[in-house]
């Protein structure tokens, strides 16, 4: 597999102000998350992977090209920006097919393609509407269908969801998860945790312009192993669970939560604990467990704890 | 299917600029400051239109006399640089400013289709406003008058290029300016006002360098100039002056593609 | 017991009364001037404005020294007239770069929302912003005449001190509120109305010098001195020539300088006309 957008050592700087240092990854087919708090460096990324701005120093390749002074390479690559800016005067359909016009397609190729992408992105009842007349969530929907709408191979979404209603973001969480299984690369930015989980486990989480880990979510937290699992048991008999499992050499904690009356432990090697409580699960009626801090926002808070 | 195929070449030159045209002339031409520029050259016509119910008596002037009168002073000396100035400077810093200059560049084709496209809009906007105002001044001022409108038909048609050649030149240069400035508006006015201004009119060589001089000097028919510009004001021969506007502008037009192909543009919310 | 209401839906008036501070509108003028001032082109401009100022002391210098220069260049209220006039291509540019973003910016970026929704009315966002502008233009226009009005008095007090020369005060002053406040007025305007500060500056740079080249064909068509009613420019000229009872121009010889007066307040009171109607808070998408 060629990966379609790498980072060697790249870092950029506006000024004094150091917006991405020392950064180096490799992209291929899938979903990509980008996470990072405000400041973190996702949009200057972003700009860089796209070719809008050229790294001050190290490389950044788009399908084997410079992504700077390559436009080439946008026959295959969509971009959908954090910038609320579109041509207002024009109608949604108008919009994208112009664009569409300049990689390339003739009219009527273009009203087609950019009429199936409006179609996508559930805007056909307004493509004939002006633009400016649309809300935040159209605006930011049609945005999504002129990225869409020439199929590309690489996809950047900046902030892809801001302005959208649940439904929406629903449907649209769903089309990127699409996209990664047609063999696509999306790189999504956002900062809505719980909703980038749903779309994929492949992360990239950066923070004061450097990478601070990339790869499967879940293994990323095994390799956080600084930092115990946690895990919540839900039994019928807490107590008697806790007193078998107090004997774990790699347990650091245990406790009962007074509301719920479930059993909080924190483990060092989850495969023993887990194979232990599956022993006692009968015995002392263990309804449910689950790890509750496989997550983004706990893997970043560690990560960035470090 | 590798990498390297998926990165086609760009799209040729002309196809690339004649899409970039269409999509800019749309949003330079049907917009109200369009509108409103095209009312302000209007003025001669309206002016004309006034002149012809409420002649005054004793007219100092033929109707095509005047006319030359509006062509050098409103026309050429004053409000084309200023359209030149609105619509140049924009040229791609509206494009900046809106924050659309992604969708451009974020297309297959280069950066010097975008900028011909933009600025071939540009010249069928200013002509589109400013040649109507034109013939039709010339046409209420010298309609129905003894000497008639064929008597100055040639000069319409000299005037109409010298308005052309003007638009093309003063745009290439405030293109220039604004790609380069962040700010193009005051020093632009103050080439327009302090150097296009008073430095035409100094003696010795001085309105060699600047635009006005050469522009004036296409309008055969220009009327006398008066106090310092009478004393001290050059003209050159039409040959010379379109040889030099039309170098001017294109040297302007090079250096503006120059900075805008290498140029990056930080383009955030 | 339960705390919780079903409203009827009628129409009910809103008793509340807003107790507004007074003097609304200065925080409004202070951080807009000490946003301003906080660039080098504002200081700049005002910089490049003021030499004239020495050109003219220096003028009024050399008359001390050779008496007899004063039946060339007399130091007279044709000095003051002659500097303010030569202000206003700055008081154009200062208002194409100060005043020409002031409404724009707001309309463009939302930012008029945060002003309304403070304790503030319409009344105060405008003259907040005229106050901005007014400052600014004052300072290359009134502040350097009244300067100069001092040193030529100090280095010319056998010509200027004596009573008759003491109405020159007023005079100075007379003449920068006739030029700052419609140019004050055309340049809000024209904020207001073009949301870009670009087309802003420039839409008063066409309609200034439009309307002065507009008299001056007109003036060659029909030669009429009421052709300087068509310029903004040459209004300001005559009621300067009348504030200062020095030799009107050629153009504008027989032109009564009442109407040109008239005029330009019927431009500032049509600008606070549109200023009030264009500024608002909500935009209707048609």
């Amino acid at each position: 597999m060629t990966a379609r957008v790498v980072f060697k050592k790249a870092s950029r700087w506006y000024g004094p102000v150091m917006a991405l240092n020392d950064v180096s990854f490799e992209l291929g087919p899938g979903v990509y998350g980008l996470l990072g708090p405000n400041g973190a460096g996702k949009s200057s990324l972003l700009k860089l992977a796209s070719g809008q701005l050229r790294p001050s120093q190290g490389t950044v390749e788009l399908l084997g090209r410079p992504a700077f002074g390559s436009p080439g390479v946008f026959h295959s690559v969509g971009l959908c920006s954090d910038t609320d800016a579109l041509f207002e005067d024009f109608t949604g359909l108008q919009f994208v097919s112009a664009l569409l016009s300049l990689n390339g397609f003739d009219e009527t190729e273009a009203r087609k393609l950019a009429t199936e992408a409006i179609e996508t992105v559930d805007l056909k009842d307004a493509m004939h509407r002006k633009v400016g007349g649309y809300s935040k969530g159209m605006r930011q929907r049609i945005k999504l269908a002129q990225a869409l709408a020439h199929r590309p191979e690489v996809l950047f979404l900046d902030e892809p969801l801001t302005g959208m209603d649940p439904q929406n973001r629903r449907r649209i969480s769903d089309l990127m998860r699409r996209l990664g299984e047609e063999g696509r690369t999306v790189l999504v930015s956002t900062h809505i945790l719980h909703e980038l989980e749903q779309v994929t486990r492949r992360v990239l989480l950066i923070h004061n312009g450097r990478v601070l880990a990339e790869g499967d979510l879940g293994e990323i937290r095994d390799l956080l192993d600084r930092h115990p699992r946690s895990v919540r048991i839900k039994a019928a008999d807490s107590r008697g669970l806790a007193r078998e499992l107090v004997v774990l050499p790699d347990l650091v904690s245990l406790s009962i939560e007074e509301a719920t009356g479930h059993l909080l432990a924190e483990i060092r090697k989850p495969d023993a604990f887990f194979a232990k409580v599956q022993e006692l699960s009968a015995a002392c009626g263990v309804e449910e467990m689950w790890v509750t801090d496989e997550n983004l926002e706990s893997v970043f808070s560690y990560l960035v704890s470090k | 299917m590798t990498t390297e195929d998926q990165a086609l070449p760009i799209r040729p030159l002309w196809p690339a600029a004649k899409d970039v045209f269409f999509i800019s002339i749309e949003r330079m031409l049907p917009r109200p400051r369009s509108f409103w520029v095209f009312v302000l050259l209007a003025l001669p016509v309206f002016f004309g239109v006034l002149l012809r119910i409420y002649p005054p008596k004793g007219l100092p002037l033929t109707g095509f006399e005047l006319y030359g009168i509006v062509i050098a002073l409103f026309f050429i000396r004053n409000l084309l640089p200023l359209v030149a100035l609105l619509f140049g400077s924009a040229l791609i810093s509206d494009a900046v400013d809106s924050k659309t200059l992604t969708y451009f560049l974020t297309r297959p084709i280069s950066r010097l289709s975008i900028f011909l496209g933009e600025f071939m809009a540009y010249i069928v906007t200013v002509l589109t406003l400013t040649v109507p105002c034109v013939v039709f001044t010339y046409l209420v001022l010298c309609l129905g008058t003894p000497q008639g409108t064929g008597f100055g038909a040639p000069d319409l048609v000299q005037d109409l290029g010298a308005c052309a050649l003007t638009l093309f030149t003063y745009g290439g240069v405030f293109a220039l300016l604004g790609v380069s400035l962040k700010r193009p508006l005051i020093p632009g006015l103050l080439f327009l006002f302090v150097w296009e201004g008073f430095v035409a009119n100094f003696p010795g060589d001085a309105p060699n360098y600047t635009l006005t001089a050469y522009a004036r000097s296409l309008i055969r028919h220009r009327p006398a100039e008066e106090g310092l510009a009478e004393l001290f004001s050059k003209f050159f021969p039409v040959g010379e002056s379109v040889l030099v506007l039309g170098i001017v502008g294109v040297v302007s037009l090079a250096l503006a593609i120059w900075i805008f192909s290498r140029r990056e543009y930080v383009i955030s919310s | 017991m339960s705390t919780s209401q079903i409203y009827e839906q009628h129409y009910r008036r809103l008793d509340a009364s807003i107790p507004l501070r007074a003097q609304r509108w200065i925080p409004i003028a202070r951080e807009g001037l000490k946003a301003l001032v906080g660039f080098r082109a504002f200081l700049g401009l005002i910089a490049i404005a003021w030499l004239p100022v020495f050109g003219r002391l220096v003028q009024v210098y050399f008359t001390t020294r050779f008496p007899e220069a004063r039946r060339i260049v007399p130091v007279d209220d044709k000095l003051f007239f002659d500097f303010m006039g030569m202000q206003i291509p700055w008081m154009l540019l200062m208002s194409a770069y100060a005043g020409a973003g002031l409404i724009a910016n707001d309309m463009r970026t939302g930012g008029l929302l945060l002003y309304l929704s403070r304790p503030l009315t319409l009344g105060d966002y405008i003259l907040g912003k005229v106050s901005i502008l007014f400052a600014s233009l004052s300072m290359v226009t009134m502040i350097p005449g009244l300067v100069l009005l001092l040193g030529a008095r100090s280095l010319a007090p056998d010509v200027l001190g004596d009573a008759s020369h003491l109405l020159l005060l007023p005079k100075i002053i007379a003449f920068a509120l006739v030029m700052i406040l419609p140019t004050t007025g055309l340049v809000l305007v024209m904020s207001a109305l073009a949301r870009n500060p670009r087309f802003a500056g420039l839409g008063f740079f066409f309609v200034f010098v439009g309307t002065t080249v507009a008299q001056g064909i007109a003036w060659q068509a029909t030669r009429s001195p009421y052709a300087g009613l068509v310029s903004i420019q040459a209004c300001m000229r005559r009621v300067g020539e009348w504030i200062f009872q020095v030799k009107p121009t050629r153009m504008t010889a027989d032109l009564p300088a009442e109407w040109a007066l008239l005029v330009l307040a019927v431009l500032c009171l049509g600008c606070l006309f549109i200023l009030k109607t264009r500024v608002r808070a909500v935009e209707i998408v048609k």
